[in-house]
């Protein structure tokens, strides 16, 4: 298929956007379906359909079945066989793609601005006319059985999904990746389906069209779909705990989290500032060691120690935590740092440090607009989660966030239970109370 | 599958029906796969691309039917005998099981042909 990354001028869009407020309404069909673009003047365009049916709403007894669904798109529908889904695809010169998050399944399209109520059309019929006809299973069930052993042999997505598993147990906690027995018919798919594909639970965005001309197409195209009601979220609670996953790795893997803030609160700000202050993030090519604590101590421990700390916001929840990787004999010596790190972050934080902490949250978040699949998800967020933060927004939050908050933050994080995810050679990594 | 076909109108009108469907039903029997226990859609031919995916896409416990049904004709067939009035197939189990997964398929292919063999492209 073709690639549309060549296109794609997005330096320019950030000093535009903030310009402008990147002020998006958000409205609504007369079923519900949420409508939200942001037309930022480039050529092609991109169309997704986000489901707010992501793994956090799997059945306990359906563990899985998202990711199914995720691999379900663009499959034979009452209107059009796949096939014909991507050989018209590729005829007007689009690529599709699919998504699966904690929150939202989304099925995107990029093409050229005027073939949008095309892709509208499909999306509709994915929604009301999928057939999840058995014989599509079989493939579908072996590209997700691909899908989860590729994540399998990547350590990082591996201590990241038992991060949540061990901090949220169930909703949060669930795996995006289908559990090796996961018990998965085309009657649960067609269930599921019936219950997450309505219009309440459902959002079209766009970017390159403007928001009245996404609503006419979606209001004519989206017209048959049942309104249905919209996601009952059990709330998510907190755990902590610990886990250990045996691994025959290269290097050891230590992450340590806390109980963060959802997205969009003034919490979730100052813990981007604290995720900043704290880096790790080399943002110098090859530079040895960078000037936040994070990365001086891993360029103190060895040239291949990484620690970084990581800030997760969802609609009612959050993580914040450091991850560390290290040769196994010095990984212990590299948690201890990042902990020791965010200890004396709680105790106080400089002003010359919150400076560039501020400074990088800030260009963070305003990069975030940069492309298409982030904008995307910044948009499905305000439609869905109904958070309505725009760039400048997001950057006066960041203004409000004071030096003192920060501190107050880094010491509420520590006086909640941890949650310790050690991956490697077990016998060699520390348990986590061996850290503080 | 096939090229011109009058069943739907014969099927409508009973005028027809009631005359053609003594013929047919003479037919059936002359062809003699029911006395095999054997349904229409297992005697089809299954050399074909068309009906090896139809076949693949049948449902599993309709897929095994299918091979027993199979299995018991051979067994006539090697000891020379056909089912007795009791167990030869009833004209109402003779259900055209497979057709409707033959049309989908057929209709598949014909539209990658169709697609295959695109000129030019108006949407």
């Amino acid at each position: 298929m073709l690639s549309i990354s060549s296109a794609r001028k997005t330096l320019n869009l950030v000093p535009t956007i903030l310009k402008a407020g990147y002020a998006t309404a958000v409205s609504k069909t007369s079923n519900g379906v949420k409508v939200a673009a942001l037309n930022e003047n480039s050529p092609t365009a991109s169309v997704s359909l986000v489901i707010n049916a992501g793994a956090r709403f799997e059945p306990k007894d359906k563990a899985g079945i998202a990711h199914f669904v995720k691999n379900f798109g663009f499959k034979n529908n009452g209107k059009r066989s796949a096939f014909r889904i991507v050989r018209e695809t590729e005829l007007v010169g689009g690529v599709l793609s699919s998504n699966l998050g904690r929150e939202n399944v989304t099925f995107t399209a990029e093409c050229m601005k005027e073939d949008v109520p095309y892709f509208v059309e499909v999306f509709s019929d994915l929604i009301n006319q999928t057939k999840f006809a058995e014989h599509e299973f079989h493939s579908v069930a072996s590209e997700v059985a691909a899908e989860c052993s590729l994540a399998e042999s990547s350590p990082e997505v591996a201590v990241i999904e038992a991060v949540h598993n061990a901090a949220f147990r169930n909703g949060l906690g669930n795996s995006v990746f289908a559990a090796p027995y996961a018990d998965i018919t085309t009657g649960d798919l067609k269930k599921f389906a019936a219950d997450n594909f309505v219009g309440n639970k459902i959002a079209l965005i766009a970017t390159g069209v403007s928001e009245d001309e996404l609503k006419s197409y979606a209001d004519s195209a989206f017209s048959d779909v049942v309104a249905g009601s919209s996601a009952k979220v059990e709330e998510s609670k907190y755990y902590g705990g610990e886990v250990r996953v045996p691994q025959n790795t290269a290097v050891g893997h230590v992450a340590v989290a806390f109980q963060g803030a959802a997205a969009g609160t003034p919490e979730f700000y100052t813990a981007q500032v604290l995720r900043s202050l704290l880096g790790g993030d080399r943002y110098v090519q090859c530079s040895a060691s960078g000037a936040s604590p994070l990365a001086a101590a891993a360029g103190k421990i060895s040239h291949n120690a990484q620690i970084t700390a990581f800030n997760f916001g969802y609609s009612d929840a959050g993580l914040f935590g450091v991850y560390a990787q290290a040769d196994h004999k010095n990984v212990t010596e590299a948690a201890k740092a990042a902990i020791d790190s965010l200890k004396a972050a709680s105790k106080s934080v400089s002003a010359d440090e919150f400076k560039r902490a501020l400074a990088q949250a800030k260009f963070e978040t305003a990069s975030r607009y940069d492309t298409r699949a982030s904008t995307t998800e910044i948009l499905a967020a305000q439609a869905i989660q109904g958070h309505k933060v725009n760039a400048t927004e997001s950057l006066d939050a960041l203004d409000k966030v004071q030096a003192g908050d920060v501190s107050k933050l880094a010491a509420k994080l520590l006086s909640s239970k941890p949650t310790t995810v050690v991956l490697g050679r077990t016998s060699e990594l520390p348990f986590g109370d061996a850290l503080f | 599958m096939s090229g011109i076909t009058l069943v739907n109108q014969v099927k409508a009108s009973k005028f027809l029906s009631g005359m053609l469907q003594p013929v047919a039903n003479a037919f059936v029997n002359a062809a003699g796969y029911r006395k095999l226990g054997l349904r229409y859609d297992d005697v089809l031919r299954e050399e074909t691309d068309i009906i090896r995916e139809a076949v693949n896409r049948l449902p599993e416990n309709e897929g095994y039917e299918r091979m027993y049904r199979m299995k018991v004709a051979f067994q006539y067939s090697l000891s020379h005998t056909v089912a007795n009035k009791d167990t030869t197939l009833k004209p109402e189990d003779d259900v055209r099981y497979l057709t409707p997964l033959i049309n989908e398929v057929a209709a598949e292919f014909k539209e990658k042909e169709d697609f295959n063999n695109i000129k030019s492209y108006t949407k």
